[in-house]
């Protein structure tokens, strides 16, 4: 029916792919001091941007195309910022303060003997890569099961799953989880043995970053375009009709969610490594609604909206929280009004109805000069 | 299950049943049974039990009371609506209910019979066995010119013929049609009565739930009247007019 790369689909990996090679060809052949040459930190923080680009295509698919708000998204991000975070700690290895080998340097503090059950298996890489979306999605699976099998939807979803990020954000506070408690983990030094302050390292997690980006979007793209797309966006609309011909909303909706952890668990674990700290305040409520913003502002249902949205509200939040840091809550919560009020489907729709505008009035003007050829 | 003949032979079997919501008995003793092929009119007054009683058939509702038999052998009561929608039974709702953001063409795709299961869908291509059926039911519900259309775009009337369009789709055996006529025009709803009586054609059992007398007239078959949750007569549409009981219900004598 539909084509998995659509105009809007080319354009936007386009713009990834000439982002991220760009970024990192200037980076190292543009001198230093040149106005092309792009700055190291300017590398991480479009890595760090392409991580939240992922984290609101994930919340689109569920949003957008199955009418599931999730304000607890940040949860499975934060999750996956974890998984990626016990391996990195477990690569610092003996170059910790305490210079133990086998224990990470707060359970050292906490006069812990030995590593806990649930940190077997994070010394190797492929452990940070499998659980970083095992871990969301069972999570996801688990939560969405008992929600959608009880047909919890709207408001009191969106309620409960802000409840799940809350709850989880107080446990991983505490210092007994094993997770660093309110400090998290930080103070990472290599990964795969590749030394994470180095420019290259920065350069290839920032590509790996927009390649996940890419690959997210297809994903999304192939699953939206298909029937199973289809259905979805039925059961959207009109959930009990779709019950009658026969699906099984709940299943469509959990397939759905648990992809979408996964993704946002993927985002969250490119990030960690990039901003070289996770803690618990990424669990926070309000990093969930903050991505629903960036959705909303580039346009709900149009992937390709939500991924723009992210990169522009954060770049905004970069600036603003630089320039005037006490004014930036205010102007994201205007931006949500402005945006509801003003263009409520998103940036991506608004620019389309603009480019219809503009193909319409660039006709009477070939009228015009056939007209003035006449005379 | 039942040891009677005449139970088995009834398509959908409906006995006894009762609903209560907040003490308030919308269905009570409720009997009713369908033939294999027949088409059936139901009538009655407002809060007589009609959509209650296609909540129960279809597994919206559970009945506190009483069985629901489909082919003499699948307990209804005991299923969800997606496991009653996939035994055979099709339900078209009172008030138009398509999927708007999709054309007329996906609306009866998505309804068309066949696996239903997510990790299906994801790789499912129409066959051209699929297409075909897709446009001769198009062809029934007189949209074939309109079926790239989304389903939003649809007049009020149109959304009733596709909603019937749909539920043909999905190959039932027994198509539960909730106020088909409403918000018709007289020539629609005599072209929609025409249509549920070819649907029917003897082979598939029909139940339409109706207001509209004429339209009833039209469909010219068996009649129930229900009032106050259980039947209050049966059979020819002239012979459920001239009941005593029936004409007090609808006068208000």
């Amino acid at each position: 029916m539909l084509s998995l790369i659509d105009g809007k689909g080319r354009i936007f990996l386009a713009i990834v792919a000439i982002v991220a090679i760009g970024a990192v060809a200037l980076n190292a052949w543009a001198p230093v001091g040149s106005p092309f040459h792009v700055p190291n930190y300017m590398v991480s923080l479009i890595g760090k941007y392409l991580c939240y680009a992922l984290l609101a295509l994930s919340v689109d698919l569920i949003w957008g195309f199955a009418g599931i708000l999730s304000l607890g998204h940040g949860a499975f991000f934060a999750l996956g910022g974890y998984v990626m975070g016990m391996h990195l700690m477990r690569e610092i290895g003996d170059r910790g303060v305490y210079g133990n080998p086998d224990l990470p340097d707060f359970m050292v503090f906490l006069d812990w003997k030995e590593l806990p059950w649930y940190w077997a298996g994070s010394d190797s890489p492929l452990f940070a890569i499998i659980i970083c979306m095992a871990a969301p999605g069972a999570l996801a699976f688990l939560f969405g099961w008992l929600a959608f099998r009880s047909r919890v939807t709207g408001v009191y979803f969106s309620i409960i799953s802000q409840a799940m990020t809350f709850a989880l954000m107080l446990a991983f506070f505490r210092n007994d989880m094993g997770f660093g408690g309110n400090n998290g983990l930080t103070d990472f030094k290599e990964f795969l043995g590749l030394d994470l302050q180095a420019d290259a390292t920065r350069a290839g997690l920032m590509l790996a970053s927009a390649v996940a980006l890419a690959g997210g979007y297809l994903l999304c793209r192939w699953m939206t375009t298909s029937k199973y797309g289809r259905v979805l966006t039925a059961v959207r609309d009109a959930e009990s009709r779709a019950r009658f011909i026969g699906f099984r909303a709940e299943h469509y909706k959990l397939f759905a969610f648990v992809v979408s952890a996964m993704m946002a668990g993927v985002a969250g674990a490119l990030y960690t490594p990039q901003v070289g700290i996770i803690n618990p305040s990424e669990f926070q409520p309000a990093n969930s609604i903050e991505i629903i913003v960036w959705v909303a502002v580039g346009g709900r249902g149009t992937l390709v909206g939500a991924a723009l949205g992210a990169v522009l509200v954060n770049y905004a939040k970069t600036y603003l929280t630089g320039a005037m840091p006490e004014f930036w809550l205010f102007a994201l919560g205007g931006l949500f009004v402005a945006v509801t009020l003003f263009f409520p489907k998103g940036i991506v729709a608004e620019m389309a109805r603009l480019r219809e505008v503009i193909v319409r009035k660039q006709k009477p003007p070939k009228m015009a000069s056939a007209e003035a050829g006449d005379d | 299950m039942t040891d009677t003949p005449k139970l088995t032979d009834a398509i959908l079997y409906v006995s006894g049943v009762t609903v209560t919501f907040d003490g308030f008995r919308a269905l009570n003793q409720l009997s009713l049974f369908l033939e294999p092929g027949e088409l059936r009119a139901i009538i009655g007054p407002n809060g007589a039990g009609k959509s209650t009683m296609m909540d129960v058939i279809t597994g919206k509702t559970k009945p506190d009371r009483g069985d629901v038999l489909l082919h003499g052998r699948h307990d209804l009561t005991k299923l969800d609506e997606a496991a009653i929608a996939k035994l055979g039974v099709g339900r078209k709702f009172q008030r138009p209910t398509v999927f708007e953001n999709h054309t007329v063409f996906e609306n009866l795709e998505l309804a068309l019979a066949g696996d239903r299961r997510a990790r299906f869908s994801l790789f499912a291509k129409i066959r051209p066995d699929q297409k075909a059926r897709i446009d001769s039911i198009l062809d029934e519900i007189a949209l074939t010119a309109r079926a790239n259309e989304l389903a939003g775009y649809l007049s009020h009337g149109q959304k009733q013929w596709l909603e019937i369009g749909m539920v043909l789709a999905q190959d039932p055996d027994v198509m539960l049609i909730d106020e088909p006529a409403a918000g018709m025009t007289d020539a629609e709803t005599m072209q929609t009565a025409a249509m549920l009586k070819r649907i029917s054609g003897g082979q598939r059992s029909v139940v339409v739930v109706e207001h509209d007398m004429e339209f009833v007239r039209a469909l010219d078959c068996k009649v129930t009247a229900l009032h106050e949750g259980s039947v209050l007569a049966e059979g020819t549409l002239d012979t459920v007019s001239a009941n005593e009981a029936v004409i007090e219900v609808y006068l208000g004598r």
